[in-house]
């Protein structure tokens, strides 16, 4: 992929402050028009690495391009950005605010009101956009600096863990409305702890973990990265259940006798496993084959990627 | 959007909260009628003490009673005569004042001379006899000051021929205010002189005593020691073999020495109360420079320490740089100081326009100083870089700051070397070509307020110049200093970087 064709590119990007290396040698590519997840624990280097590719702050190392620019500031006017922390004057109205916001990025005092009035009416803030900040819920103050951060329609949108705050039928209205920017073309990119967003949602991901890329693609190719698990309650015993064909492990419940989780080989497949459990007489009362959760894929991958850090950390 | 159009809109909106903020309209407004308020209630409260009553126990024969009674009627007297004055110079027309009445304005102090100048040409009642026929139409009438000491005879219970302790001590409970002396106003004694039986003014062997619980209240002691100690040297004069009148001719001689100066050859070199008075006038803009930049820096490092602290700052920053979020930031609260200054000189002008006497005319002499003088381009620029240079500095301190504590602990010490000029003005003000003002002119964060003052005197313009451009040079590297600090600090969380970690940043950068 090339760099121009990516509305973010990062190549061998790195940060750090003093000696402590937040962000290490990462490259990645966004493509335009689609959702784009930034996972990672605490402290991995997500916000850094947000404020670098809004050139809020300069990389130490590499380089980064957005929308085509070398930095964020070049086109800032066709870029929103939500931060982790949020924070507006308190003493104005949401109006105002979201209004000021448009006009910084360019946008001229009469459409900036009208396109204001029209966010504030359909998110349910209309009631709320002539009161002072302060007399807002944290919750709808947050909902007002998402607006202001789509207000101006910018091609390009930054969110940084934009979930965090809201309640589930705010999350729910979230979720709506970045599936609404991707529907008018533009990119998102969002950084996140709560994996149920970016299952939904992404179009690809990105983990990072202690400011190193730790798997970078699309769920599928994630879930290719982990074994397939399958639940059995049966009678047979655990000696029965590892011969069966593709079983690596065999792990037995503690608390509910009869009950299995069984590790698969990669590729293996689970019809296969059923017909040969008929086969052999084997007993079935219980039978669960999901597909592994991206919470699962982020706890093993993370383990992974900090099991790298710490060898490879240690000795510079 | 262009960079002049971000920085506007930064500017427009930081105008706008301040203008709209009850502290700004208290600043504008408060501060010129608090200080109007200093200057009037002493005066006020001067004017308008109630009248005291004292009572003298004379013991040595009578006469120094008289002396006092005399006293006291020219203290009225004055008091009348100085009305009368300030009454006729708001209500007469100027040119129906006759020259030589009493009624003219004064120059200078009122004299014992003008005093008795006014009593014999009729006092208080020929004033209000002839006043009518003068005021415009609808003044007000002429209401003389009532007198500050009543003289009231002692109790009839304190025996006068008795020992003065005693006498002290019978007056007690008046002078204490537990008994009335009288029915009407003044009720209560304030004080009483007690004079003995053997007390001879030109050679005392002892002292007239003056009782009073109000040890702290000059006012009629002064008096009555300053015509007594006259009244005494008058009396020895004449053991000497004068005659009183020759004393009186030796009393009115007076030597004055008239004041020159170089800067007024044209007119003949001779310095006016008017050219003192209005050497004040550029202290005055020192002063108004020097707190309205203070009071509105402070605005900045307020305001940057709640963007910081609420995170706002990083949402502007996706849309603004940091330098032009912090031109935008000096741009609007300049507008406020401004705004502010002018307020506080519209204010202050109509306070002093609609005084009365001698501040109407003050004003109007300082206006003119000020339009005809170099003041309007100098106060000008020394706002400007006066401004650039503290409140840039009062913005990089915010950027480094989580709370207003943290900012205090850093601005402590920098208040304190800032506070120095003020310091410094009085001093100034006596010796403005001396050493301390000299020297202070060149050091750059000084140079705006001290140079306001010495442009009064005429300095050579090299130095004008040249300290100006030091100055400007100066505030010109410490706003890009604190540009750097600014753009590398606002955005760090945790605790305030260390002095030696800010020097590294302005130097490095981000
Ligand atoms: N200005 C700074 N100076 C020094 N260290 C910093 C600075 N900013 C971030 N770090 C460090 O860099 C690392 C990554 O921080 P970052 O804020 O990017 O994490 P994150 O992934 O956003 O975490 P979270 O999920 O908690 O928001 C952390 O260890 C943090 O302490
Ligand atoms: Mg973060």
């Amino acid at each position: 992929m090339s760099t121009g064709e990516s509305a973010i590119s990062f190549r061998e990007v790195g940060k750090s402050y003093g000696d402590f290396r937040a962000v290490e040698g990462l490259s990645f590519n966004v493509a335009p028009g689609s959702i784009y997840g930034f996972l990672g624990p605490n402290g991995a280097g997500k916000t850094t690495s947000l404020r670098m590719m809004l050139g809020m702050i300069a990389p130490s190392t590499g380089e980064i391009s957005v929308l085509g620019s070398p930095s964020a500031m070049g086109v800032r006017e066709r870029v929103g950005y939500l931060p982790e922390e949020r924070g507006l004057y308190r003493r104005m109205t949401p109006l105002e605010t979201i209004v000021y916001l448009a006009r910084l990025k360019g946008m001229d005092a009469a459409p900036a009101r009208k396109k204001a009035l029209e966010l504030l009416e359909r998110f349910g803030l209309a009631a709320f956009a002539k009161s002072r900040i302060e007399a807002l819920s944290k919750g709808m103050a947050q909902k007002v600096q998402i607006l202001a951060t789509i207000v101006h329609a910018p091609d390009l949108v930054i969110l940084d863990e934009p979930f965090s705050g809201l309640d589930p039928v705010n999350q729910q209205v979230l979720e709506e409305l970045v599936e609404d920017l991707r529907r008018e073309g533009r990119t998102v990119l969002f950084s996140t702890h709560v994996m149920q967003h970016a299952e939904r949602l992404c179009d690809r991901l990105l983990l990072i973990a202690r400011g190193k890329l730790a798997f970078e693609g699309t769920l599928d190719e994630a879930r290719d990265r982990m074994p397939q698990t399958i639940k059995l309650t049966t009678s047979a015993d655990a000696a029965d259940l590892a011969a069966l064909p593709g079983v690596v492990k065999v792990a037995a419940d503690p608390v509910h006798a009869g009950s299995y989780e069984l590790t698969m080989k990669n590729g293996a497949d689970g019809e296969n496993l059923l017909r040969s459990c008929f086969e052999r007489g084997l007993q079935l009362t219980g039978f669960d084959m999901s597909e592994p959760a991206l919470h699962d894929i982020f706890v093993a991958l993370v383990g992974e990627g900090a099991e790298v850090a710490d060898s490879r950390g240690t000795a510079p | 959007m262009s960079v002049l159009g971000r920085i506007f809109l930064v500017a427009k909106r930081e105008y706008k909260h301040h203008a709209q903020s009850k502290g700004f309209w208290l600043t504008m407004v408060a501060v010129p009628v608090i200080a109007a308020l200093a200057g009037l209630i002493p005066q006020w409260v001067q004017e308008n003490k109630p009248a005291r009553a004292f009572t003298v126990i004379d013991q040595s024969g009578g006469a120094i009673l008289a002396d006092i009674d005399a006293t006291i009627a020219a203290d009225n007297a004055k008091r009348a005569l100085a009305a009368l004055k300030d009454y006729a110079a708001d209500n007469i027309p100027p040119e129906s004042v006759p020259m030589l009445s009493p009624m003219a304005p004064a120059r200078g102090d009122i004299t014992a001379d003008d005093v008795a100048v006014f009593q014999a040409w009729g006092g208080v009642e020929k004033a209000k006899e002839l006043l009518p026929k003068l005021v415009r139409e609808g003044a007000p009438a002429f209401n003389p000051p009532g007198p500050r000491f009543v003289r009231v005879e002692p109790p009839p219970e304190v025996d006068p021929a008795a020992d003065p302790a005693a006498i002290g001590t019978a007056l007690s409970p008046y002078l204490r205010a537990e008994k009335p002396i009288a029915q009407t106003a003044p009720a209560y004694l304030s004080s009483a002189l007690i004079v003995p039986q053997d007390y001879v003014l030109t050679r005392p062997t002892t002292a007239i005593q003056y009782w009073t619980t109000n040890i702290n209240d000059f006012d009629l002691q002064t008096l009555v020691e300053r015509a007594l100690t006259a009244e005494a040297q008058r009396a020895m004069y004449e053991e000497q073999g004068m005659s009183r009148d020759a004393v009186a001719a030796i009393e009115q001689r007076r030597v004055a020495l008239q004041p020159f100066s170089p800067d007024k050859q044209e007119s003949g070199g001779e310095v006016e109360m008017k050219d003192r008075l209005l050497n004040i006038v550029p202290l005055g803009l020192a002063l108004l420079l020097w707190m309205s930049i203070f009071t509105v820096a402070n605005l900045l490092l307020l305001g940057v320490i709640e963007e910081r602290s609420n995170k706002l700052i990083e949402v502007l920053l996706s849309s603004v740089s940091a330098e032009e979020f912090m031109a935008g930031k000096l741009l609007g609260i300049a507008g406020i100081g401004l705004t502010i200054l002018v307020a506080w000189l519209t204010v202050g002008l109509i306070i002093m326009i609609n005084g009365s006497g001698p501040t109407v005319a003050f004003a109007h002499d300082a206006i003119n100083l000020i339009l005809s003088g170099p003041y309007i381009p100098a106060f000008a620029f020394y706002f400007v870089v006066g401004y650039l240079t503290i409140a840039s500095v009062f913005l990089g301190l915010g950027s480094v700051c989580n709370s207003q504590q943290e900012a205090q602990s850093l601005l402590t010490p920098l208040i304190f070397v800032l506070m120095l000029p003020f310091f410094l003005l009085m001093p100034m003000l006596e010796d403005p070509n001396g050493p301390i003002a000299t020297t202070a002119g060149w050091i750059p964060v000084y140079t705006p307020f001290v140079m306001m003052v010495r442009l009064s005197t005429n300095p050579p313009w090299t130095e004008v110049v040249a300290t100006g451009a030091v100055t400007l040079f100066f505030s010109i590297l410490v706003l890009w200093a604190m540009a750097r600090l600014f753009k590398s600090a606002i955005l760090r969380t945790g605790q305030p970087p260390r002095l030696i970690e800010m020097w590294r940043m302005m130097r490095r950068g981000s």
